[in-house]
């Protein structure tokens, strides 16, 4: 639809019959609108970082069974800071004294944080973040 | 599963068998490549974990068995394999080669299920495939 020009819509609608052409110009109203995604923008017009997180089932007594959550942070530290205040428990399961575990994997998007900077890596608005218990073992 | 512990003795060998999720029925084996490629530990590669997770969620799977190999010892989890387990849904297969190596003959093979450090033995049926 979005190819159409509003000179081919009108030959177009011109052939369909009246009762048809309501429908048919509808449907291009419709095509012709622009999404506009309110988590994007805030009336302020600052941007805030909302991310999807996919919570591995191990994981998921914590948060009441929810496989997909959403959280802030322009970090992966701040993400896992404001995952940790919403379901209280979750950051001692992903963070030792020395940072992100061992044995726990986390995904930006398709890449793995230990390849990109750690806790440190920026995470952009929609973002995608997987967590991954490790399957190890000796 | 023993084919494939077979074939990576000395090392040990890793990978899962996945199911529809919610059905407990092991369908579909997936050998994964041990990253650690050592006698005495097993990881999944970080990249193909993504991908196997990925590719499972959009089956609507959930990995049914998860199953490694010891090449020395017992068909029993090892303290690190308790430790490291993230599956509780999961049934954890041990199969050790101790005895014939990469040869055919008798083999151990032991199903657990390990949830919270708790280890439970389960009995394990060969009922042919799903196919």
């Amino acid at each position: 639809m979005t190819g159409l020009s509003s000179d081919s819509c009108k030959v177009l609608a011109g052939t369909l019959a009246a009762r048809e052409r309501g429908i048919f110009v509808l449907i291009v109203v419709v095509s012709q609108l622009k999404v506009v995604n309110p988590r994007n923008v805030e009336s302020t017009g600052v941007k805030f970082m909302s991310v999807e997180v996919r919570v591995p089932t191990i994981l998921r007594p914590l948060t009441g069974g929810a496989k997909v959550v959403t959280a802030k942070g322009e970090t992966l530290a701040a993400v896992v800071a404001d995952l940790e205040g919403t379901y209280p428990g979750i950051g001692e399961r992903l963070l030792d004294d020395s940072g992100l575990r061992r044995f726990v994997n986390v995904y930006i998007n398709d890449e793995d944080v230990r390849f990109l900077a750690g806790l440190q890596t920026k995470v952009a608005d929609q973002d995608s973040i997987t967590i991954l218990p490790a399957v190890a073992g000796g | 599963m023993v084919a494939h512990a077979r074939a990576d003795h000395p090392d040990e060998a890793c990978g899962v068998i996945s199911g529809p999720s919610g059905t407990d029925r092991p369908e579909r084996f997936i050998p994964m490549r041990n990253a650690a490629r050592s006698p005495t530990f097993y990881e999944f590669d970080s990249g193909d974990l993504l991908a196997l997770y990925r590719e499972l969620d959009e089956r609507d799977e959930v990995p049914v068995v998860i199953y490694h190999s010891h090449t020395a010892t017992e068909a029993h989890p090892s303290r690190t394999d308790i430790a490291l387990a993230g599956e509780p849904d999961a049934h954890y297969v041990l199969i050790s080669t101790r005895e014939t190596g990469a040869e055919d003959g008798p083999f151990e093979l032991r199903s657990f299920r390990i949830v919270d450090g708790v280890v439970s033995e389960e009995p394990v049926q060969i009922d042919g495939t799903f196919e």
